[in-house]
Parts: structure tokens; C-alpha cells; sequence
């Protein structure tokens, strides 16, 4: 199985909200991104739509 | 006037205790059912639909202020390093191009695509671990429908 490639998207993932957490200067953390996209009506309804669809993906499919 | 009434904390507590068990059990439930079928759907959508409708409730019976405008300079304002955003966006596309290079691979056993890897581990057959995931799926449903509140 090839899971080294997967492997590798968790640390990238970790490094970026290290490098946020320790830098500052406007590095965002993941959950600023995430603040920021929700602070527009339209982004938090993008969220949720996607929200909703990883969970029919995950359990209803 | 009722509009202005504003639970107390006790009651508060006392809905979300009543909405998580609810949602508990929805998921043990939706654990058991087989994918593919109208069940697990109309199961999943619902839940879905019933608590962003609470999390959008939620957060007019706590009259949240608005969010106040970003400050610039600060992490949520205008003032965005530029290199932290390419770096965020770069991960994300590598786990894109990952996903699309083993998805239109096979066999998957060998290539496996994110949805294989979670089916592993919260896939059919492996119950109270994917009626947790649904019970923290459903949690997200809440959380992402309020409005994001800012610290002062």
C-alpha cells in the first residue's frame, strides 16, 4: 500500500500550523482560514454544504 | 416579549445534553444501516438539515453580537502573510493531486484514495467507531452553521 504519499499530507498540514503557531506575522492556523471563510454568509454556507457532503460520502455511500 | 427571551445556562446545557444524546443515537443507528440505501441517506441528510437548523436557532436564542470587523494587521483581518497562505495552499493541493493520482489507480488495496483509508478505520462493520465519527460529523454540522464569534 502506498501510504507514504498519504503520509505526507498530515505533516505538511502540521508544519503549516507550527509554522503559524511559532512565526506569527500573519501566518493564519488552520482554524483562522477557517474563521475567515465563515466570517462571509456565503463561505459558511459552502461549508456546511461540503460538510454535509463528506458525511453522505462517508456514511451514506 | 418571547423573542427577547434568552435561555439560561442550565437550559442551554440542558438542550445540548438532550441534542447530543439524540444525535448519540442517531449515529449508533446510521452505524448499523448499509450504505447505498435510501435509509442511510434520508438518515444522514436529515440529521444534517435538523442540526444546522439548530445551530443557526442556537445562535439567535444567544443573540450573538455580529461579528465584529476583522482588524487589520490581525490574523483574521486583511493582513495575511501572503507566504502563510501559499504554504496552506500548497498542502492542500498536494493532498488533492494525491488523491486524484490514487483514485485513478487501482487496485485500490494498493492505491488507496482517502474514503478507503477512513473506510479502515469507521467503514461498515466497525460500529461504535462510526457512530463516534457521525456523532463528531454531526457536532461540525452545529459548529460551521453559527456564526464565528470574535474574541475581544
Amino acid at each position: 500500500m502506498n501510504l507514504g504519499l498519504w503520509l505526507a499530507v498530515p505533516v505538511l498540514f502540521l508544519v503549516c500550523e507550527v509554522l503559524a503557531r511559532t512565526l506569527g506575522r500573519g501566518w493564519p492556523t488552520a482554524a483562522q482560514l477557517v474563521a475567515r471563510v465563515r466570517d462571509v454568509p456565503a463561505g459558511r454556507v459552502a461549508l456546511v454544504l461540503v460538510w454535509a457532503w463528506l458525511g453522505w460520502h462517508v456514511f451514506a455511500r | 416579549m418571547a423573542r427577547d427571551h434568552v435561555p439560561s445556562g442550565a437550559a442551554r446545557g440542558l438542550a445540548a445534553a438532550v441534542v447530543l444524546v439524540a444525535l448519540a443515537a442517531c449515529g449508533w443507528i446510521e452505524a448499523g444501516l448499509a450504505p447505498f440505501r435510501a435509509g442511510s441517506t434520508a438518515l444522514t441528510l436529515g440529521a444534517a438539515a435538523v442540526l444546522v437548523a439548530l445551530g443557526v436557532l442556537a445562535d439567535r436564542s444567544a443573540r450573538a453580537p455580529r461579528a465584529a470587523p476583522a482588524v487589520p494587521g490581525s490574523a483574521t483581518g486583511r493582513g495575511l502573510s501572503r507566504a502563510g497562505l501559499a504554504a496552506w495552499a500548497v498542502s492542500l493541493c498536494y493532498a488533492v493531486v494525491v488523491e486524484l493520482w490514487e483514485y485513478f489507480r487501482s487496485p485500490r488495496s494498493l492505491h488507496p484514495t482517502l474514503s478507503s483509508l477512513a473506510n479502515e478505520v469507521i467503514g461498515p462493520g466497525h460500529r461504535p467507531a462510526r457512530a463516534c465519527a457521525f456523532v463528531a460529523w454531526g457536532l461540525g454540522c452545529v459548529g460551521l452553521a453559527r456564526r464565528p464569534r470574535r474574541r475581544p
